[in-house]
């Protein structure tokens, strides 16, 4: 399987949205006590531009499966990213809801998660709580495997 | 409300182990400003919010604090669970250990334990929305001080996510609070509290 692309980091702007242009206290026409917090215009900034250090975890042991070998910690690294821009994003439209292109980043981003995850179950083990593949019939997995919190120096106290 | 997926929200990767730093990081697992303290408080507050894209909000940001927490809980844990008697009794971390083992248990760095006396739910959109402002700047600060103390850069480095998020949540409880005034009268934001009040017939306040 060719590697998945990395997914690309996209700098929003100003989204135009009513919210972000009117400055605050205008938009009934009064004043307010409170200052402006939140900026005279929110920017969204996906989250993938303030990337840290390199992602490191372990070895993902992934079953072969019709004949190709799949990365399991690429996969999760995708996995990870994108559900995280989907974090962001979904904060930001709680507070932007009439914002267009951070839905767009939104739809975007779940494609992206959709398509790794999808991959992911069939080849690394179950990672979702409302589904199962059926190969797991007689072999429930999603209580075995690496524990999500065990990674660096204890993983050699793993059973 | 909650289902969850087998992954932490950032990655956790610690090689060394560390007692002392685990007693100082601790205090975002149980502390008054950490991740408990903080998803305790938004996912209580919601309840008397009637504003629903507000309510939505702390929803969603409760939410992910509860994710901010086992990232707090898988630090400490990284941080001390190959740590040896000897390295116990020289840390200052055989104070913990005593009650708790190798276990991961919420309290402040200075031993207070976990409680809900460390938040308010005031049932007043305002003073909630202020308090949690106040919540995350306070969180931020933490994390700062954190960081001055931190050496290591696998600990650093989900830290410094976390220190992020919290800044983002300041802007985002920022403009629900704005959302929040929107329905209120401008003259006088204090003159009605939805949670309570009620209307006359002609107001529009949802």
């Amino acid at each position: 399987m060719e590697e998945k692309k990395m997914i690309e980091t996209q700098n929003m702007g100003n989204c135009g949205c009513e919210r972000g242009r009117m400055p605050y206290g205008q938009m009934r026409g009064g004043r307010s006590s409170f200052g402006n917090p939140a900026g005279a215009r929110p920017q969204y900034t996906a989250p993938l531009q303030q990337r840290g250090r390199g992602y490191d975890v372990r070895q993902e042991v992934c079953m072969e499966h019709h004949a190709h070998k799949v990365d399991g910690r690429k996969l999760r690294k995708i996995i990870d990213q994108a559900s995280f821009a989907m974090d962001d994003a979904r904060l930001f439209l709680d507070t932007h809801p009439h914002c267009e292109e951070a839905f767009d980043y939104f739809k975007k981003m779940e494609k992206i998660r959709k398509e790794a995850i999808k991959e992911y179950e069939i080849h690394c083990g179950s990672i979702l709580s409302y589904q199962a593949d059926e190969r797991h019939r007689g072999d429930w997995d999603w209580n075995t495997g690496p524990l999500p919190w065990e990674n660096g120096c204890c993983n050699e106290r793993r059973v | 409300m909650w289902a969850y997926e087998k992954r932490t929200q950032y990655p956790v990767n610690i090689k060394n182990n560390d007692a002392k730093t685990a007693m100082f990081i601790i205090s975002q697992y149980g502390g008054p400003d950490g991740e408990l303290s903080a998803s305790m408080r938004y996912l209580s507050q919601k309840f008397s919010f009637k504003n629903p894209r507000v309510a939505g909000l702390l929803n969603d940001i409760g939410t992910e604090e509860l994710a901010h927490l086992e990232i707090i809980g898988t630090i400490v844990h990284q941080l001390t669970c190959n740590l040896s008697p000897e390295e116990i009794k020289a840390s200052g971390f055989d104070k913990y250990y005593v009650d708790h083992t190798l276990g991961v248990w919420p309290q402040a760095a200075g031993g207070i334990p976990f409680n809900a006396c460390e938040f308010q739910v005031k049932g007043d959109p305002i003073t909630d929305l202020v308090e949690n402002m106040a919540a995350e700047q306070k969180a931020r600060s933490t994390y700062d001080n954190i960081l001055r103390l931190v050496k290591d850069p696998d600990v650093a480095d989900p830290i410094r996510f976390l220190r992020a998020r919290e800044v983002v949540h300041f802007q985002r409880f920022g403009e629900g609070l704005r959302m929040v005034q929107d329905d209120l009268d401008f003259r006088n934001f204090y003159a009605f509290n939805p949670s309570i009040d009620k209307c006359h017939d002609q107001c529009t306040v949802k």
